[in-house]
């Protein structure tokens, strides 16, 4: 799944530096425990020994490591945040089982079924609900995903860099025949963009 | 009876402290509080701040009363149990309460 925009990079990159996090302290820990086998030293040291293997390489280091990756977890989860700025897109996507309906704010009486349009280069604020259970909205390579909730609205920032069609689908288990409750994203480049508009009009 | 409730008091504080303060979390956006702001700080960061910081504090006072004489338990094992149970219940309560005290309130 290669990231298609902003948002998917930001947590491809969020997911390689919580592997390598988890990979130093995974191979620290088996350094130790490898260690613990093999060395034996003076029973005279074991406090100097206590400090420095447990206190500072049990506890410290795992710690430091955690606390750096939850400080970069949550420095990640503000920037994905739907927040106000100029370009921005508004669409709405309610699910209900098996199929996904799409309204646009620039053209209120506009309504897709399983396909959702949106320009390129743009950020959009995806507004999600269902009308039926729960669902989640989910579009790999453009971004996170987000539960659909009955009666609750989520909204969810999704970009795509470039021109394309794109897959989504929900994640979230909702009966027989989730498997194939997906849809489309197509993204438009500028002039693509206002014929849709137009043609909405 | 005594030597289990000093073990488990602090864990089952942080316990009781991370339901209400994301309960608290979750009334706030519900009551719109985070769009209420005074001197630029909207009302749900003053309030769950100011929770987060009391849940510190009431940890670090239950640490404080385990490690004073009055209060410390007896026998050596259990003293020592109790006190690393009591540093376990503030670290976690300033780990596992920092995200809500510090980030975005409401989605």
């Amino acid at each position: 799944m290669e990231p298609a925009g902003p948002a998917a990079n930001t947590i491809a990159t969020l997911w390689w530096v919580m592997l390598a996090g988890a990979t130093a302290i995974f191979v620290l820990v088996t350094v130790l425990l490898a260690l613990g086998f093999r060395s034996k030293e003076a029973a005279g040291d074991e406090k100097r020994q206590e400090r420095s293997w447990i206190i500072g390489l049990g506890l410290l280091f795992p710690s430091t490591v955690l606390l750096a990756l939850l400080g970069y977890g949550l420095w990640v989860g503000e920037r994905l945040l739907p927040r106000d700025g100029p370009d921005l897109v508004q669409v709405q996507a309610e699910g209900r089982r098996w199929e996904w309906i799409f309204g646009y704010g620039d053209l209120p009486a506009v309504r897709t079924l399983n396909v959702l349009h949106i320009p390129a280069g743009r950020p959009v604020d995806v507004a999600i609900t269902t009308s039926d259970v729960i669902h989640s909205f989910w579009v790999p390579r453009l971004a996170g995903k987000l539960d659909a909730i009955p009666g609750h609205v989520n909204v969810l920032r999704i970009e795509a860099s470039q021109p394309g069609t794109y897959e989504g689908r929900s994640a979230e288990y909702s009966g027989v025949g989730y498997d194939h409750h997906g849809f489309t994203v197509i993204a438009h480049d500028a002039a693509g963009w206002q014929n849709f508009l137009e043609s909405g009009r | 009876m005594t030597s289990v409730l000093s073990i488990l008091v602090s864990p089952l504080l942080w316990l009781a402290l991370f339901s209400g303060i994301y309960g608290l979390q979750g009334l706030s956006c519900e009551l719109d509080l985070d769009t209420t702001t005074f001197a630029g700080i909207s009302a749900a960061r003053a309030l769950l701040g100011a929770a987060w910081l009391a849940a510190i504090a009431l940890q670090a006072t239950l640490l404080a009363a385990l490690h004073a004489g009055r209060f410390s338990p007896e026998g050596a094992f259990v003293r020592w149990i109790s006190r690393a149970t009591g540093w376990t219940g503030l670290v976690a309560t300033i780990w596992t309460l920092f995200p809500v005290a510090v980030t975005s309130t409401c989605g």
